[in-house]
This record gives C-alpha cells, sequence and structure tokens, in this order.
C-alpha cells in the first residue's frame, strides 16, 4: 500500500497537470486540518480542487479506497511542507519552518512544563571563505555546517537555516546542561573536523548562544531569539569558537521568592 | 562514591567550616573522604587548614598538571582538592573546560567514598552545576531570617530550573537542637507546599566560640578541639551518614553524567 500511495502521488503530483494554480501548504492546511480521515468524499474533492488539481487526478483519487485517500493527502501535504520549508542549498529547514516550529513547541512548553531551548549559531568569519576562496567554497562550508549539525542532533531536534550564515537549533523538553552539551559537543565537531575542498582543508569555527524558556512564563519566539542572539554576540566577543549562554531576566524572575512564601517562612 | 554539594543562599553561614569538620569526623570513622574546594572565586579550604597550596585546579584546568598531583594531604587520609583563591572563576570556563574538569573528577571516583564540594554561596552557574551533578546537596543555613529566606531562594531556583527535589538541611549555629528543628519545620513547610521539594533534616551545629578559635588559629576546630561542642555535633552527625545521605542519582549519573550526557548522542 505504501509502495501504492507514492506511485500514486507521482502520477498526481507529476507531469500532466493541467493546473496552473500553485500548490500552497497555506491553501492546503486550510483545507485539509487533522481530521482528514473522516472527512466525505465532497469535502474531499473540495480540498483536492483547493490545491490545484485537475478533474482527471480527482477522479482518479476519488477511486482509491477511502484510506488511500486520507494516505495521499497526508502524503502532499508532507511533499509540500518540505519543499516550501526546507533551504535549498543546506537542506535542512529553512526560517519560515524555524518560527513555526519554535512557535509550537514554545507553546508546548508551557502545556508540559518542560524547558524548551533555542541555540543560535554563526560560522566565525564566514566572509574570508567567500572572498579568499570564492562563493562556490562558501557554499560547502554552509553545507558541511549544516550536516554536521543534523548529525549530531537528537531526533526531537530540529536545526533552520535562518541568516546567511546563521542557523537555529530549536532543542525541546531539554534543561539548560544538556543543551549546552548539545552545542559544545557540535562546536567541538566542527572544531576537528576540517572542510575538505579540492586540495584544501579547511579550518571551520562556530560561536552559539544558547538561550532557554521559562515554561511558567509566556515567551515569544521574538523575545527567546533575542536572548540566544544577545549570548551569541557575547560569545562572538569573548573571542568567537565559543558556547555562551543568555541570562535571562524571565528566568530568574519566576524563581523569585513572593511575598507569601517569604511570610510563611519568617512567620 | 557519594557526590555531596555544599550550598547556601546566603554567604557566611559556614559551608566551608562544615565541609571541612564533617569531612573529618567522616574520615576520623574510616571513610575515604576528598573535599572539593569549588568555590574558585574565594577559595579558602586551603587557608582554614593553614596550607598554602602550591598547584591549584587552574593548573589542571590549563593542562600543566594532573587531578591526582595537586590533592593535599590532610590528617585521617583526608585530601583536598584546593582550588585557586580569586584567579579562576567556574562560571567563566568554557562547556568543554567543565566537561574535562568533571571527566578528570570522574577518574577520581573509585579511590573515595565520599566527595564533598564546598560550592560557595548563591546562584552563580558553579553553585548550580555542582549541586545539578552531585548525588545530594547539602543547604547550610543560620537561624538568622536573611539566611532563611536566601536558602529558601536557592531551593527555588534549584527545584525549578535543575530538577533538585530533594535537599539535607544543616542548621549551623544554633543555640539547641531545637532551634534547629523548628528551621528546619518551616523552611521543609514551605518547600514542600510551594515548590514540592522534600528538605531532609540533617543535623543542627552548635554555635561555639571553638569554631571561631580555631579559624583564627587557621586549624579545623575538630582538629584543634576535638572534644569542643561544636565537634561533638559534627561527630554525631558523621554517624548518621548513611541513613541520612541517602539519594543517589540515577545509574546514567553515576557513570558519569557528564560524559553520558556527551555520549548519548553518540549513539544515536
Ligand atoms: N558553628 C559555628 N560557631 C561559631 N561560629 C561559626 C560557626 N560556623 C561558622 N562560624 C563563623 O562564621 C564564619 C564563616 O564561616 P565559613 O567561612 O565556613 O562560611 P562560608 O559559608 O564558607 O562562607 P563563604 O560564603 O564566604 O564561603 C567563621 O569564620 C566563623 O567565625
Ligand atoms: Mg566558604
Amino acid at each position: 500500500m505504501e509502495q501504492e500511495t507514492s506511485q500514486f502521488l507521482e502520477a498526481v503530483l507529476g507531469g500532466d497537470s493541467e493546473s496552473e494554480q500553485p500548490l500552497s501548504v497555506e491553501s492546503i492546511k486550510a483545507k485539509c486540518g487533522d481530521g482528514v480521515a473522516y472527512w466525505s468524499d465532497l469535502e474531499l474533492e473540495d480540498a483536492f480542487s483547493a490545491i490545484g488539481l485537475n478533474e482527471r487526478q480527482i477522479e482518479r483519487i476519488q477511486s482509491t479506497s477511502q484510506f488511500d485517500k486520507t494516505a495521499i493527502i497526508q502524503k502532499l501535504l508532507d511533499e509540500l511542507s518540505r519543499t516550501t520549508l526546507e533551504d535549498g542549498l543546506t537542506k535542512v529547514y529553512n526560517r519560515r519552518y524555524f518560527e513555526r516550529t519554535m512557535e509550537s513547541e514554545l507553546d508546548r512548553s508551557r502545556r508540559d512544563q518542560r524547558p524548551c531551548g533555542l541555540v543560535l549559531l554563526d560560522i566565525d568569519h564566514f566572509k574570508n571563505f567567500n572572498d579568499t576562496y570564492g562563493h562556490d567554497v562558501g557554499d560547502l562550508v554552509l553545507k558541511s555546517v549544516a550536516t554536521t549539525i543534523k548529525n549530531l542532533l537528537r531526533s526531537t531536534d530540529t536545526v533552520s537555516r535562518v541568516g546567511g550564515e546563521e542557523f537555529a537549533i530549536i532543542v525541546p523538553n531539554t534543561f539548560r546542561l544538556d543543551a549546552g552539551f548539545l552545542a559544545e559537543r557540535i562546536r567541538k565537531h566542527v572544531e576537528e573536523h576540517k572542510v575538505k575542498v579540492d586540495d584544501k582543508a579547511l579550518s571551520v569555527t562556530i560561536s552559539m548562544g544558547i538561550a532557554m524558556n521559562d515554561p511558567k512564563l509566556i515567551t515569544t519566539v521574538d523575545e527567546l531569539y533575542k536572548q540566544a542572539d544577545k549570548a551569541l554576540y557575547e560569545a562572538k566577543q569573548s573571542g568567537r569558537n565559543c558556547v555562551k549562554f543568555s541570562v535571562s531576566e524571565t528566568e530568574t524572575s519566576s524563581s523569585a521568592v513572593t511575598a507569601d512564601e517569604r511570610n510563611e517562612l519568617l512567620g | 562514591m557519594k557526590t555531596i554539594a555544599i550550598t547556601s543562599g546566603k554567604g557566611g553561614v559556614g559551608k566551608t567550616n562544615m565541609a571541612v569538620n564533617f569531612g573529618l569526623a567522616l574520615a576520623n570513622q574510616g571513610k575515604r573522604v576528598l573535599i572539593f574546594d569549588a568555590d574558585l572565586g574565594l577559595a579558602n579550604v586551603d587557608i582554614l587548614f593553614g596550607y598554602s597550596c602550591e598547584h591549584t585546579l587552574a593548573d589542571v584546568i590549563e593542562n600543566r598538571m594532573q587531578l591526582t598531583d595537586i590533592l593535599v594531604d590532610a590528617p585521617d587520609g583526608l585530601k583536598i582538592l584546593p582550588a585557586s583563591s580569586g584567579v579562576l572563576r567556574l562560571e567563566r570556563l568554557s562547556m568543554s573546560q567543565l566537561a574535562s574538569l568533571a571527566d578528570a573528577m570522574e577518574r577520581l571516583s573509585s579511590r573515595f567514598d565520599v566527595l564533598i564540594i564546598d560550592t560557595g554561596a548563591g546562584m552563580t552557574d558553579s553553585v548550580l552545576f555542582f549541586s545539578s551533578v552531585a548525588d545530594e546537596v547539602m543547604l547550610v543555613t543560620t537561624p538568622e531570617p536573611t539566611a532563611i529566606t536566601d536558602g529558601y531562594a536557592l531551593v527555588k531556583v534549584l527545584a525549578n530550573e535543575y530538577e533538585v527535589k530533594s535537599l539535607v538541611l544543616l542548621v549551623n549555629e544554633v543555640l539547641d537542637n531545637k532551634e534547629a528543628h523548628t528551621v528546619h519545620k518551616k523552611l521543609s513547610a514551605v518547600c514542600g507546599k510551594h515548590l514540592g521539594v522534600e528538605i531532609r533534616f540533617g543535623a543542627g551545629i552548635l554555635k561555639d566560640t571553638h569554631l571561631e578559635k580555631a579559624v583564627r588559629e587557621r586549624k579545623p576546630v575538630y582538629i584543634n578541639y576535638p572534644t569542643a561542642p561544636v565537634s561533638q555535633s559534627l561527630r554525631n552527625f558523621a554517624r548518621t551518614f548513611d541513613s541520612v545521605f541517602t539519594s543517589q542519582k540515577n545509574e546514567l549519573a553515576q557513570k558519569g553524567f557528564w560524559n553520558e550526557v556527551l555520549a548519548r548522542r553518540e549513539q544515536q
């Protein structure tokens, strides 16, 4: 069934589409929420046309079983998500994905009362690679760092390219020290593994800044990003090739002693 | 090896004196004890003993010496791992230096039964770091209100941000045992109610001018005045060691918390 679905999907997405309408993840998502499995044929038809499939394609899908249809829609969504949320060069996620995921992870962190971390990472003196060896080499360095990060992350962590030579790693459900060790591990790995380009072996180092949210407080993506960015700046200031934590005011304020607690202690 | 981090919210409540003299009492009862002077900002274990240490932890971190080469011998086989006064601040160490320090500590573990870490006061990264990785945290306070509230503030951070859910309390400079239990009752009630943290009673240690005298003589009170009230109460406390310090970090932590954290990623 798995095999059939992907073949089918290929046929659906493949060459014979007569539709000019661009596929947008938003439009599909709007149509196909989580409850896709319970949709009627009519609703499915609406969804398919909304994502730009032509009548013949819809007909082909409709002639399959309900179960297959659901699988097809899911695959379609996944595929579309991948291409619109991926960074073309490095094949890690892009900024758009980062912003969405960070937001939902912050929500989840509050719900589960488990901290979530953001690690910002910047390649040191990246401009030098471009200036000295050309942009192709710069691109190779970016790809290599991206791959290193991806290989060292846990299954729940995600990495996105959020700027020219800047990456953001979301580490959900993680305590401060663990986030620190994860970051340190990446830093060390990059430092110790030169990037091979033709006959050259280039030394690359990275600086990192970490911010942890406080699950008891409402923290926006923007706020957390700013904190991590500040820590990253500090890492750059203190000689690069190192990991720094942000010392957030919010982190300590929720752990401040309240008037009630004080009264009870001294009463 | 059981690791015990000694901390306090407020400074000057007697952490270092308790670490040293409790360590001596334990050593005297046959335990192999190592005291780690981790109050790197204000190292003073060596000053209490009247030693001046030629080599310190700074030499290890900067790879000039092996950890085993800088240990200092004290009575009853007690050993001290000296820090360097003021020169070094743990919070300034990089994660990689911390990790290699932790690695070196790990290698000492088979040679000792008890590792007492004198962490310093307040909420610096080094205090929080050692408190979160040790098997047990012993909070030291005096009956003084600010010492109690500052101690509570530290427990709150440890609970909220480092998952420390149980601590041992030592109430220092008490007039009698009743005073110690009053302080414990209050702290454990508020910690239980607001933080879900268990505060276990460790000991009440008497206020005793012998201790101040010994400090001036630059010798531990347990050595210069072994029969003084304060030495007596520490000796009694040491006898209860195995029944008080029962917590042990999970196996992961025992095997080397730091290295495990790093290795976990490799396996995935
Ligand atoms: N049981 C006691 N009886 C009398 N005086 C005491 C007792 N305990 C501590 N003191 C006094 O408190 C002083 C400070 O003790 P100590 O240096 O051990 O505190 P500390 O908590 O380690 O301080 P810091 O936070 O600066 O490291 C001692 O020099 C002594 O004068
Ligand atoms: Mg001290």
